[in-house]
Formats: structure tokens, sequence, C-alpha cells
């Protein structure tokens, strides 16, 4: 199989394989990507079980309309992590209710039992920055979201934006004073 | 350079490990404040570490290439779910509740890890991002100061356990405590919020205390190369006890912006005795000798009065932390403090208060001396009774005996409306007043009330011992 030879790994190499149709090269592409489009996924929105279905459904529309890909100099993942953003956006639409849920996730046993007090001290500072970001619109999300939890270089994001990198840098500037002031406010 | 640049660069160059928050700021005075919030959320924003699970990886392979891929789960509840009507508040919590417990389940695990690493650890960023996310969303100044104090002492517990590692303390964390000691106590002066201010001196001057007793144990097993850092950490520890219990029993002092940076902390400790002969304004004479501008929480005591004052001389202000008042009896005047040098008129500088010595043949005194001084005469000069030029100053604790337990050992003293207990079995029990008596702890039981100094502490198992008890009888 062509694109399993080390020589041919490289992404724009998996791509244009996978453009042609070539399962194994959208494979390989699916194995360096899920990690990132799980993580991003699940950031927003806080729940396993509904990020495994989002990040799937990713993946499976990434490989209906790969044809449609265009290389923006932004890596691949920066395509799926948007497919999967637009799916979440429908998924609260769709949804507009909330969901309780008794899954019970294991403990690491060998980390060590957490200060019930700092528990909800950090619980707490982590979701009122993550509601924070959540709240911030277009640009200014995707730019926060793909610097700090994707951890997308300058360059990237304004590969995948279409825009150059003093633009991302202003919207950076822009989104972090809009949290700053979310988070005063609340 | 724009704005937005000289943010990016700081965030890279923070990311990277080549600067810290402050060194950022600091850099671009004029951005200095919206460099330093923008930038405290900036590090905060981390993504959780959470991973898929093999079993759902494999799944989602295998269903890759499915042209029926089934619908997502999102859409048809699974029997583990069941769903609430959105337009209930209860919508609210829930939604809160939900994110609480997936939070702790999967980013959680990094965080706690986190919370016991230590500089120089790779999840040491995580900590300190964590610390300053908490306080960037911290509008109030007393949760902030009590979160900078909290984060203080929390650096003073790692370099305890860099030591206890057989690892280079390094002076990196000194800068960072000192930084937030004085945040705390900075916050502390904006807050409205008396007793949300007290109650964080109170348990800063209890935790600082301790603080002192275990660094001077880590000095003693630190490697050379430490111990200059962790001697300054100790100095900067006693100072940031003292200025919480001068600051908790007179909030004027936090005004005068004190920093456990300070040196001259050190010397502005004073206790006075004497009667009151006048009180101008806030210049008071106390039995010939001046202190000026008093800054007293509470009554002026009668002209007349016999006082026992204690406090600290800063800038020029004289601010009381502690005073007894008695019936005028003619008694001698005593001082207590440290002597810092000779004034220009020629009276002696003793924490900041000028005393007149009387000339006897004694050696002169040399500054940083600590001295004790009483009056003798009718002139208004004070002999010198006591000193003593030890650098080393042991950890005490001083306050009132609330309890004695005979058959534990221990007694309970009160401390900037804390209780400190301590251990004292085989300790020395001594009377101020009485020093040839030899004491017994059960004897303490007639002292509950009364004021005692608890010297030569150390900590051992959690617990504080103490080799000496004296007990101040008073007036």
């Amino acid at each position: 199989m062509e694109s399993s030879t080390p020589a041919h790994k490289s992404e724009d190499y998996l791509v244009q394989q996978a453009i042609k149709r070539d399962r194994a090269a959208f494979t390989a592409l699916y194995e360096s990507c899920v990690d990132r489009v799980y993580r991003h996924v699940y950031y927003k929105v806080s729940s396993h079980a509904d990020a495994e279905d989002i990040t799937q459904e990713a993946f499976v529309k990434a490989w209906k309309s790969i044809d449609k890909y265009k290389s923006t100099g932004a890596p691949f993942v920066t395509w799926v992590i948007t497919i999967a953003g637009n799916l979440v956006i429908d998924h609260y639409r769709k949804e507009k209710k909330v969901v309780i849920t008794d899954e019970v996730y294991e403990v690491d046993p060998n980390n060590q039992i957490p200060d019930p007090a700092q528990e909800a001290e950090i619980n707490y500072s982590k979701a009122i920055i993550k509601e924070a970001v959540l709240k911030l619109k277009g640009d200014k999300q995707k730019v926060i979201m793909m610097h700090f939890i994707d951890g997308l270089t300058y360059e990237e994001i304004a590969g995948a934006l279409n825009k150059n990198e003093g633009a991302i840098r202003v919207i950076q500037y822009r989104a972090l004073n809009e949290l700053k002031r979310f988070l005063k406010r609340d | 350079m724009k704005k937005e640049q000289i943010l990016a660069n700081c965030i890279e160059e923070i990311r990277s490990g080549k600067s810290t928050i402050e060194d950022c700021a600091r850099r671009f005075p004029q951005l200095e404040n919206e460099l330093r919030s923008l930038l405290e959320i900036a590090v905060s924003l981390q993504p959780d570490e959470t991973k898929p699970s093999a079993q759902f990886k494999e799944r989602a392979r295998m269903h890759l290439f499915d042209e029926d891929a089934p619908a997502p789960a999102t859409a048809k509840l699974s029997p583990r779910f069941w769903a609430w009507p959105v337009t209930t508040p209860a919508r609210v919590f829930a939604s809160i509740g939900i994110a609480f417990v997936i939070f702790a389940a999967a980013g959680g695990s990094t965080v706690y890890a986190a919370q016991n690493s230590l500089p120089g650890d790779t999840l040491y960023t995580v900590k300190t991002g964590v610390e300053n996310l908490q306080l960037a969303v911290t509008a109030s100044p007393a949760v902030k100061a009590d979160l900078y104090l909290k984060f203080a002492q929390r650096r003073v517990d790692e370099m305890q356990q860099q030591v206890k590692l057989n690892r280079d303390v390094n002076a990196q964390a000194l800068v960072t405590a000192q930084q937030q000691f004085d945040n705390g106590l900075k916050a502390l002066s904006s807050s409205d919020n008396t007793q949300a201010s007290n109650n964080t001196l109170s348990k800063l001057s209890v935790s600082t205390l301790t603080e002192q007793v275990e660094l001077e144990q880590a000095l003693a097993a630190a490697p050379q190369a430490s111990q200059p850092v962790l001697q300054q950490i100790i100095d900067e520890t006693r100072r940031s006890n003292t200025i919480a219990q001068v600051a908790y029993a007179n909030n004027d002092f936090l005004k005068n912006r004190p920093s456990v940076t300070d040196k001259k902390l050190d010397a502005g400790q004073f206790n006075i005795e004497g009667t009151l002969l006048s009180v101008q304004g806030h210049t008071w004479n106390i039995g010939g000798t001046v202190i000026e501008n008093v800054h007293l929480n509470g009554k002026t005591p009668d002209v007349g009065s016999r006082v026992e004052l204690q406090g600290l001389v800063k800038d020029n202000n004289t601010y009381i932390s502690k005073i007894q008042v008695s019936a005028g009896t003619p008694e001698p005047t005593k001082v207590e403090g440290r002597f810092s040098g000779t004034n220009q008129n020629g009276t002696a500088n003793i924490s900041g208060i000028e005393v007149k010595i009387s000339s006897n043949n004694a050696p002169p005194l040399t500054p940083g001396e600590k001295v004790q001084l009483q009056s003798g005469t009718n002139d208004g000069k004070l002999d010198v009774t006591s000193r003593n030029n030890a650098a080393a100053q042991s950890t005490t604790v001083s306050g009132t005996l609330t309890a004695v337990d005979t058959e534990k050992g221990t007694i309970t003293v009160k401390v900037t409306g804390s209780q400190v207990v301590v251990f004292v079995l085989k300790a020395r029990i001594e009377n101020a007043s009485d020093s040839h008596r030899t004491y017994q702890l059960s004897d303490l039981k007639h002292y509950l009330g009364h004021d005692v100094r608890v010297e030569g502490l150390s900590k051992h198992s959690d617990k504080l011992y103490a080799n000496l008890v004296k007990i101040d009888t008073g007036h």
C-alpha cells in the first residue's frame, strides 16, 4: 500500500491520496488528527458521549466531502475541526435541552485523592473560563480555540482563516479583552 | 511595536518558559496593568487533558467509510440519559452540575497532579496557570488578597518540599513569593470589608508562624546553595507575620503599604511602658519619651494613666498593635526595641523612637542591637538594662493564654483572633516578674487570660513544640 511507506507519509501526500478516494490515506489522516479533534469538541460540549458522536460524524463528513478540500497552508486537522465546530453548533440547535448523565468515570488510582475544597475551586475556575470562551463570537472564539486549545501557531491559524498573521494577533488581542470583560462581569 | 504584537510575543515567551507574566508586564510599563490582566487570562487558557478512548477510536475507524453512518447519539438518547425540559430554572443548575462532574473526571486528574508539582516540573505551569486564572476571575479585593496570600504560602511550602527532595531552591520562587505576599497586602489595603480582611490577617499570622518554624528546620537540612534563599524567605515570612499582627490590630497600617522585603520592619518593633504624661494631637509623651504620629484603633487613654504599648514604627508613623491601660502608679518607664543609631540631637534611635540614654561607662550600643532600657533617675533619661546583639531570632509566639491541658501537655494561645496549640510538656515555665520560682504546667491554669510568650518553637508531625513559656503577669 503506497500510503503506508514512510516516504509518502507527509500530510500533503496523504491528503492528495485521500482526495483520490484512497481509504488507507484517509485512515492515516484520521489516526493523526482524531485526538485533537476530540479534544476540541470535548472542550465545547463537556460530554464524552457527545464528543465521541460529533468527532465520529466530523470524520465521516470529511471523507464524504474530501474532494472539496483546498489546502490553505494550515494543517489538515483545522479543516476537520471546522467541520466538527459546525456540528457542535447543530448539536446545540437540535438538542435545545439539557441532558443529565449518570455516566461514571474511572478515577486513576495513582492520583492522590484531591482536597474537596481545592477540587471545587479548580473546577469552578475552569468552568468559568470555559463558559467565557464559549461566549466569544465568530473569529474571536476560533482564534482563541485554535491557539490555546488546539495548539496551532499564528501562521497555521492565519492559513485556516484565510487572513494574515497580523490580523490574527489583532483578533487575539480583542478576544482576550472581551474575555476579560466577561470574567469581570461574572 | 503595536499592542497586539507585544501581547502575542509575551504569550509565546511565557509559554516557552523564557519569561513570566511579571517580567513581560514590567518590560512595557505603559501597558503594565492591561498586559498583566490579559496574560493572566491567556496563561489560564488550557485544553482539557482528555483523550478519546481506544475503543471509541477503533469503533469510529470502522465506520469512517459507512455510506450510512449511524446518526449521532445526541439525537437519540440512550437509556442512560434522561431529558429535562429546557424552560425550567433547574436547567441552569443542571448545566453547572454536569460541567463540574465532567471537569472533575476528565480535566481534573491532570490538575490534581499539577497541584503537587514543584518548580521545574512539567505540570508546574498548569498549577500556576490555574492560580492565575483564579486571580483573574476574582474581583473582590478581600478574596483576591486571600488568594494571593494563600499562593504565596504555597510557594513557601514548595521550597520546603524542594529541600526535602534535595533539589535546589531557586531565587525565582523567592521573587514570586515576595510579589504574591505584597500583592495580597496591597489588595487587603483596598478592601473595605474589615471582617474579611481580619480573617485573612488572622490566618496569615498563624500560617506564617508555623512556616517560620518549618523553614528554620528546612534551613538546617538544606544544601549550602539553597541556604541564602531559604534564609531570605524566613526573614520575609517573619515580616509577613509581623505585618499581619500589626495590621490585624490596626488596619491603618496597611495604608502605609508595608512590604515583606522592607528590612526596616525588623528594627521598627517596640514595647514601651510608663505613665502617659501628655497627648497632643497624635503625639504622646510616655514618662518623658515621646512617640509621634500615633495610630491607635480605639480610644486614647487618659493622661496620667499607666500604659503598656506594643507597636511598630514605620516612616515616622507609630502603629499601636496592643495597649494595656491601668491606674497610674509611679513606676519606671521601660522601652524595648532595636538600636539603629544616634540622632542628630544626640538621642538614641530605638525602633524609630527618640530615647535619651543616660551616660555611663558601658560600651556604646551598636546598630542592630536589641536593647531594654529603664528610667532610673528623674532627668527623663533611661539606662540600658539589657542588650543583645545576636542577629538570629528564634520564632516565638506571643498572645493570650486561653487554655491549659495538663493531660495532653498543651497550652492554647490566642494570637490575632486565632487559637494556637503548643505542646509544652518539656518546656521551662517562667514568670517575667518572678524569675526565681519554678512553675509547673498546672500552675499555668492560674494565669488564663494573661499574656504569654512561647519561645524555642519546633514542629514535628504537624505539632508545635516549645521549650520556654514566659508568663507576663502585667499590671
